[in-house]
């Protein structure tokens, strides 16, 4: 039963994800539906699996001081940070003070607006945003106006109203600006720009010195495919770049047509090949036929 | 002959580092100093603008950010490019991402283009009625097929700040994807344009242009020579080349844009790899001589 | 007099011929309505009702009529699909047609509305449309059950080529054992839905047999959880295949990060510190391949790629020792293990493989000489 039980169930799941393609009748797209959410749940849950494993995995290397230990407290502390930068602190607070808004007879139709924070940007009637610094004040038309109110940086509270001015009248918003937590908060967005950004665009940026070296590496003419892999590569590199068509007009046009030609056709031939083995292999998987992860015979 | 053994030697014991040092040189050097070369945008990236230009003013386009912090090279210019060209025509701007790394970059980018004033004339736009950030939505291609249908059901009825949908006069008569006479793709990989066209282009007989990376390139390529893509600007190179078309188009100094100083890190660079494909064979016959 | 003229002239300025049917291949939620629009007209306003149209004239802007979609008039004959909320109720159309001048913001009627129905949708319990990819499921499985007959009677009867970097797996992790340094093993880095890392836990499994057999340590790093939890699994249960299910360790499998390149640079750290001598990788992989191959090379590791995802395959060749391309790495556990049942399955796909690129052939010719659109028979 160890073994079959998993296979029934493999069988069964399988079965019904075929025949749902097959099947266009509402109701096999609701228990479709269904089970998708069941595996999101599911994956979501694995996430804890993950973050417990990442704990078992280094918490003892760090409690028994094995070699490199130290980057394994980084590694905790950044995964520490994260967690809880990204959960939304400030909905578990009191809820925000609202804006301000005062009025009173001056005798000119005038509209102030100060903000909690200097480094708040005002934005009256849709014109470009302009500092507000300790305050702003000037003369407006009565009538009605939309004031908007943010901080550069992300991660603040912004605010967009209308706003109606009386003739004679000054009408003063104190305009209260709070910083967010969660994915959108400032914390999680400063860590995500100053930590996160640079490093996921460094790693990605090695690649430009490991394919120079990888080329340098690889690309050797031992015969006559290899010397055609890297002719082909030369004339598509320099083809794709405004520098070949300098050096020969016609390198574009080549590159491209080995691009659409030949390269096509090989592609064209892994992807299918590929595309039928994916049919073969996931009916092994779905008919039993692949087993070893269940144990030996 | 001494010297001769003495080179052979040399490139015997060649380090890669050396390779590295140029590779470094060739990306930092034509930053500083620009070459400036001219580049001839290409068929498809013509058509991705002419996709753009073509449509009637003030229509309300779909803008699919699918990227990254690695990407940004790439993608980054012609994002800019975008918007830039869809402002002036006076779009309405649907924006959302299937990429959770995304959404601190899009809205960097939305409050630098979107809500600012970014060229000459242009005017900030405002949330809700002249664009909306409908944020990051978890499903890959089952999102996907679901704004393919129900573009409320798939987030909710509301958009990334929560707002509900039917506050939001730029989403008014666009309920599904079909509504949408052009749908803008920023595409750093998987869920991406592939996806879009696998899913939803053929079903909806939709009207798709994107921007991807060039390693991405020749998977797109096939669906933009059958038609389901209008226009398509793969990599740095065609980023770059949209970026001067706008650039031109809004009176502005092609030379200026980020792309147009990245095709030069781009000659210099395919060069140097060309330059370590050339030493490497010398080294290997060498070698072989030897 | 006149007011005959203006009512013969009313009727030909409205929508005509129009009909009204479930849509084909349907999930019961749509209807298809087709008419033929009028000369004047610019857009069709279509008005939807679960009553029967009836023989009085409707008024289309009060319940139980709601407007559900406005359609640009075309030339020629109009389609529109509608979806509509209730799969087991009737409903009824009509379509009226409108003119909007230029530069007007109101549409003025024009005619009278045509009405259509009553029609309910249908829901199809086979989709038509997708009968040719039936065809290739269906004939994928007997051809299954063919050549597993086949096998059982006689497995050496089939005939599978060397590939080079499958047996060259084995001397890898014996050349681990030899060194006392461990094998990396990495099964891509998509969920586990996708079906490369199907088989690439698959061939772990085989791996891990062996390296459980060489007494080696083998160490697995992965992106997604869920991979991890099936992972290491498969890994526990290769050990006990081998007899040695105490030799098993399962921090050994490793879920490092969910983000591409964070996880890249873990597996980086994992190859420079603990120096395995063997680097496996197996799945689907993105733009992190070669950062990962020349790690690995630059620790002297032998590497082995096998990958299906067509814009990694030109880094793997470059820069791994072996790499196993497209198809053949769905044909690595059949080929590890010579189990008659999975060979089956090979030679099955490589028949499945013939008949579509008898069907290229034969496709291109005929759609060369304009005989036959083939295209529009297979594709759904």
């Amino acid at each position: 039963m160890k073994k079959q039980l998993p296979l029934l169930i493999g069988f069964l799941a399988g079965s019904f994800a075929i025949a749902e393609f097959y099947i266009p009748a509402g109701i096999v797209r609701d228990i479709q539906s269904k089970l998708l959410e069941f595996a999101s749940v599911l994956a979501a849950a694995a996430f804890v699996l993950g973050g417990i494993n990442v704990i078992q995995v280094n918490l003892p290397i760090i409690l028994h001081r094995r070699p490199d230990w130290q980057y394994k407290v980084v590694l905790m502390l950044g995964a520490a940070a994260m967690l809880l930068a990204g959960i939304e602190w400030h909905s578990l607070a009191a809820a925000p003070a609202p804006t301000q808004v005062t009025e009173r007879p001056t005798g000119t139709t005038a509209l102030a607006i100060s903000a909690s924070r200097d480094d708040a940007e005002l934005s009256v009637d849709n014109k470009p945003f302009v500092p507000l610094g300790s305050g702003w004040r000037e003369p407006v038309a009565p009538g009605a106006h939309n004031v908007a109110v943010r901080i550069p940086q992300p991660g603040y509270s912004a605010i967009a109203m209308p706003i109606t001015v009386r003739a004679g009248m000054e009408l003063t918003l104190r305009v209260p600006v709070r910083m967010l937590w969660g994915p959108s908060g400032r914390v999680y967005t400063w860590m995500y720009d100053h930590v996160f950004g640079p490093c996921n665009a460094t790693m990605f940026a090695l690649l430009s010195f490991f394919i120079a070296s990888a080329a340098f590496r690889a690309f050797r003419a031992r015969n006559l495919d290899a010397a055609l892999l890297l002719g082909a590569a030369i004339i598509i590199m320099l083809g794709r770049v405004p520098i070949g068509r300098a050096i020969a007009g016609w390198l574009p046009a080549l590159s491209d047509w080995i691009i659409d030609i030949p390269n096509n056709a090989g592609r064209r031939a892994i992807m299918m090949g590929a595309a039928i083995g994916a049919v073969a292999t996931s009916l092994r998987v779905i008919l039993g036929l692949e087993r070893s992860h269940l144990g030996r015979d | 002959m001494a010297a001769r053994n003495a080179l052979l030697g040399f490139l015997e014991r060649f380090d890669r580092r050396w390779i590295f040092l140029a590779m470094g040189l060739a990306i930092v050097l034509p930053l500083l100093y620009p070459l400036g070369l001219p580049a001839d945008p290409s068929p498809m990236v013509k058509a991705v603008f002419y996709a753009i230009d073509d449509l009637p003013a003030g229509s309300t386009v779909l803008v699919s950010v699918d990227v990254d912090p690695a990407s940004r090279p790439e993608l980054e210019p012609f994002f800019h490019a975008a918007v830039r060209h869809l402002k002036k025509k006076g779009c309405k701007l649907v924006f959302l991402t299937l990429w959770y790394q995304a959404p601190p970059l899009v809205e960097h980018w939305i409050k630098d283009d979107v809500e600012s004033a970014s060229f000459p004339g242009d005017r900030p736009y405002r949330s809700g009625e002249d664009y909306v950030w409908l944020g990051f939505r978890e499903g890959k291609a089952v999102v996907i097929a679901g704004i393919g249908q129900d573009l409320a059901a798939t987030f909710n009825g509301q958009d990334a700040a929560g707002t509900p949908f039917a506050e939001l006069p730029v989403l008014r008569g666009f309920a599904r994807l079909a509504d949408f006479p052009l749908i803008v793709l920023v595409s750093a990989g998987a869920p991406g344009a592939k996806e879009y066209v696998q899913l939803v282009q053929s079903r909806y007989n939709l009207k798709i242009v994107a921007a991807s990376t060039a390693v991405s390139l020749t998977d797109l390529t096939p669906y933009y020579q059958s038609g389901q893509l209008l226009g398509l600007a793969g990599g740095m190179v065609d980023t770059a080349e949209y970026e001067i078309l706008v650039a031109r188009f809004l009176g502005l100094d092609p030379k200026e844009g980020v792309g147009a100083k990245a095709l030069d890190v781009l000659n210099i660079g395919h060069l140097v790899v060309i330059f370590a494909i050339v030493l490497g064979n010398v080294i290997y016959f060498a070698g072989r001589r030897r | 007099m006149p007011a005959l003229v203006l009512s013969i002239l009313l009727a030909l300025a409205a929508p005509h011929d129009l009909q009204l049917a479930p849509a084909k291949n349907d999930d019961g939620h749509h209807l298809v309505l087709r008419f033929t629009g009028s000369a004047d007209a610019t857009r069709y306003a279509v008005y939807r009702s679960v009553s029967a149209p009836g023989t009085a004239p409707p008024v289309l802007d009060l319940p139980p009529w709601q407007r559900v979609k406005t359609l640009d008039a075309e030339a020629g004959p109009m389609t529109t699909v509608d979806e509509v909320p209730d799969s087991n109720t009737e409903y009824s159309y009509a379509v009226r047609a409108e003119l909007v001048p230029p530069g007007a913001a109101v549409a003025t009627e024009i005619g009278p509305p045509a009405l259509v129905g009553p029609a309910r949708p249908r829901a199809a319990w086979f989709d038509g449309s997708r009968t040719f990819m039936l065809t290739i499921v269906l004939g994928t499985l007997i051809l299954l059950a063919v050549y597993y007959q086949r096998a059982k009677r006689s497995p050496k009867a089939i005939y599978v080529r060397r590939i080079p970097g499958i047996d060259a797996m084995e001397e890898a992790i014996g050349r681990s054992t030899e060194m006392g340094r461990p094998v990396l093993y990495v099964p891509g880095i998509e969920e586990i839905q996708d079906i490369q890392t199907v088989a690439g836990l698959v061939i772990l499994g085989h791996v891990a047999e062996a390296a459980a057999r060489y007494e080696t340590e083998i160490r697995v790093t992965c992106m997604i959880p869920l991979v991890m939890v099936v992972a290491e699994e498969v890994v526990r249960q290769a050990f006990a295949n081998a007899g040695r299910p105490d030799a098993h360790r399962p921090e050994n499998v490793q879920f490092v990060s969910s983000e591409q390149f964070a996880f890249t640079a873990g597996v980086n750290g994992i190859i420079m510190r603990e120096k395995p001598a063997t680097a496996i990788y197996m799945g689907r992989f993105y733009g992190e391949s070669l950062v990962l191959a020349e790690a690995g090379f630059l620790n002297h590791s032998i590497q082995i790629a096998g990958t299906a995802e067509l814009t990694q395959l030109p880094f793997f060749i470059a820069a791994c020792d072996y790499t196993i391309i497209g198809e053949e790495l769905f044909a690595v556990s059949a080929y590890l293990s010579r189990d008659p049942r999975q060979l089956s399955a090979l030679k099955a796909s490589d028949m499945v493989k013939l008949a579509v690129l008898a069907l290229i052939v034969v496709g291109t010719i005929l759609n060369a000489f304009g005989a036959w659109d083939i295209g529009s028979w297979v594709t759904p």
